[in-house]
């Protein structure tokens, strides 16, 4: 072997060495993330026991770290509701771009709602809050729900769309050689084809709606004194409690900030699990 | 969505015309005719602490990305790539706490104070370290919370390359080192335009920049220094521009202005990336 060979193996070697470095620092945070909210929020998770999740929060001068029950209630029924108003229409739309892929409605539609993912999602707060939460009077669940659906349209239409394009071509057109319409053959056959996929498309924007702050931050209020007040009414949710809660200058809020990362990221995890072994499922 | 924005913003752009970008005053009055605010500080402070986050994750993104699909073997890969979709769902607001209670304290301590010390004739590194919330810390943050992203769409680009590039590079005898810089630059396009998908999520960003920029209505081009960019000065000064005639139009300009920029960088990324797309597959 000539030096020169030798000096480019070499340098092949020193270079991938860097490589695998450099990408095991760029992934060193989220186990540093990890260790602190264990850390941290653990102690919180224990000094509050059960009552962690049941309880109101507490106020600045209290003693105890008190429970972020509002935040959890109003996060679950938020997103719950966000994606009840998302998914149908990301289906619509996924559906009859699939499907008729060559009407001025579908080809629109489609630019429309990828433009919607450029959209900041701060934006969509203050859009929201001007066009509902004004027209309403007050903040509320609603009002939440509204822009995190905006926020989660888009991931919910490539989810569902590449869902449907799974589908293969071959159940496609025996559908179509029983007779059916397309109403018909959505219905009975493609839904039932893709239904891992369609269901792991609704878990991730689950996912993704649960964890966003910003779409929240001018909507969905902040409750502190009861659990749920209705529909119409303030709630609080996860991510607004801990952001809020983060700029705060008291030291008991940044317990119970910690807390609820703690409870934020177990969710999130279980969630990630559940929806990488349903996708991992599926086979066609 | 965008008319309604301008529709809302309007009596602020009547009001103030040029002089939103040109001041960096925030002063809310009860009598409307004192009033004045000017948009330079978050502008700048957005497109500065975006860009250097952009410019961070680059780095970071492209070693991930190769690492994942040709150095590591089938279980490392596999475990690494989990950990990175892991990192790129984490909830935002997850890395802005992160970021303010762990890695502002530290960066001040080990990286900003010895810099400043040692190295404080140079512009960027001129102002003391106070607080560690600073425009190194938020872009840093955002830096790491993006980077996931990025890696996702050059893995995605990266498969895309047809085989017939690869069994080439290697039939000549490269090794990986010379493979990763040809198909790098097979692929740069592809990374452009991942950049840029990637600024305009940079500039939207609210949770993490609040936590972590430090929030002062400040000109400033010093790396240690704390700022705005124009979703934390929205985040932070919303509940209180209701009571004010024109702070609200302000902020809801600046939300226009943010919505353009992030609009059209991430507009040129797509145009770029089906480009790009439709030229590898010929």
């Amino acid at each position: 072997m000539s030096r020169r060979q030798a000096l480019r193996k070499y340098k092949s070697y020193l270079m991938q060495l860097l490589m695998i470095f450099i990408s095991i620092t760029a992934v060193t945070p989220l186990f540093s993330i990890f260790y602190t909210a264990v850390s941290r929020g653990g102690r919180t998770l224990l000094e509050a026991g059960l009552s962690f999740i049941t309880d109101l929060p507490p106020t600045p001068l209290s003693t105890r770290v008190g429970g972020i029950a509002p935040a959890l209630v109003g996060s679950f029924l938020a997103t719950l509701l966000a994606i009840v108003i998302s998914v149908p229409v990301a289906f619509f739309i996924a559906f009859l771009v699939t499907e008729f892929p060559n009407t001025i409605f579908s080809k629109s539609s489609e630019v429309f709602i990828r433009s919607f993912s450029g959209i900041p999602s701060i934006i969509v707060s203050m859009f929201v809050y001007s066009a509902v939460v004004i027209r309403m009077g007050t903040q509320s669940l609603l009002a939440g729900s509204i822009a995190l659906s905006i926020v989660t349209l888009p991931y919910a239409y490539v989810y569902l769309t590449s869902a449907l394009r799974s589908v293969p071509e071959t159940i496609r057109e025996a559908a179509m050689s029983l007779g059916m319409n397309r109403l018909k053959a959505l219905r009975y056959v493609y839904v039932g084809v893709s239904r891992r996929y369609i269901l792991t498309g609704i878990l991730v924007s689950y996912v993704r709606a649960f964890g966003d702050t910003a779409p929240l931050l001018f909507t969905i209020g902040f409750l502190m004194n009861s659990v749920f007040a209705g529909l119409l009414q303030p709630s609080n949710a996860l991510p607004i409690l801990i952001f809020v809660y983060a700029l705060s200058p008291y030291e008991i809020f940044h317990k119970v900030a910690w807390g609820a990362t703690l409870l934020l990221i177990i969710i999130y995890l279980v969630l990630f699990l559940v929806s990488r072994s349903l996708l991992r499922g599926v086979k066609l | 969505m965008s008319l309604f924005i301008t529709y809302q913003s309007a009596p602020s752009l009547i009001r103030f015309g040029v002089d939103l970008l040109s001041s960096t005053v925030w002063r809310p009055a009860d009598d409307p005719e004192l009033e004045k605010y000017g948009l330079l500080a978050p502008v700048v402070g957005s497109l500065y602490v975006s860009v250097l986050a952009t410019l961070i994750t680059f780095p970071l993104s492209v070693t991930l990305t190769f690492t994942i699909t040709e150095i590591l073997h089938k279980r490392l890969r596999d475990f690494l790539r989990s950990i990175v979709e892991i990192m790129g769902g984490l909830p935002t607001v997850v890395y802005g706490l992160w970021g303010s209670t762990v890695l502002a304290p530290y960066l001040r301590d080990f990286i900003m104070q010895p810099l400043y010390d040692h190295l404080g004739f140079i512009p960027i590194f001129s102002c003391k370290p106070v607080s560690g919330y600073s425009i190194l810390t938020a872009s840093l943050v955002l830096a790491i919370a993006s980077t996931p992203y990025v890696t996702a769409l050059l893995i995605e680009g990266y498969n895309m390359i047809p085989a017939k590039y690869k069994e080439g590079i290697i039939c000549l005898g490269a090794t990986k080192y010379e493979t990763f810089k040809l198909l790098y630059g097979l692929l740069k396009p592809y990374v452009i335009a991942s950049l840029l998908l990637s600024l305009s999520r940079a500039l939207g960003e609210t949770t993490i920049v609040a936590l972590t920029v430090g929030n002062a209505m400040k000109l400033t081009l010093c790396l240690f220094d704390s700022t705005h960019t124009i979703p934390s000065l929205i985040a932070s000064q919303f509940e209180s521009a209701r009571l004010y005639t024109y702070a609200m139009p302000t902020l809801f300009a600046g939300g226009l202005l943010l919505l353009l920029i992030s609009l059209g960088a991430s507009y040129v990324g797509i145009k770029k990336m089906y480009d790009w797309r439709s030229k590898i597959h010929v």
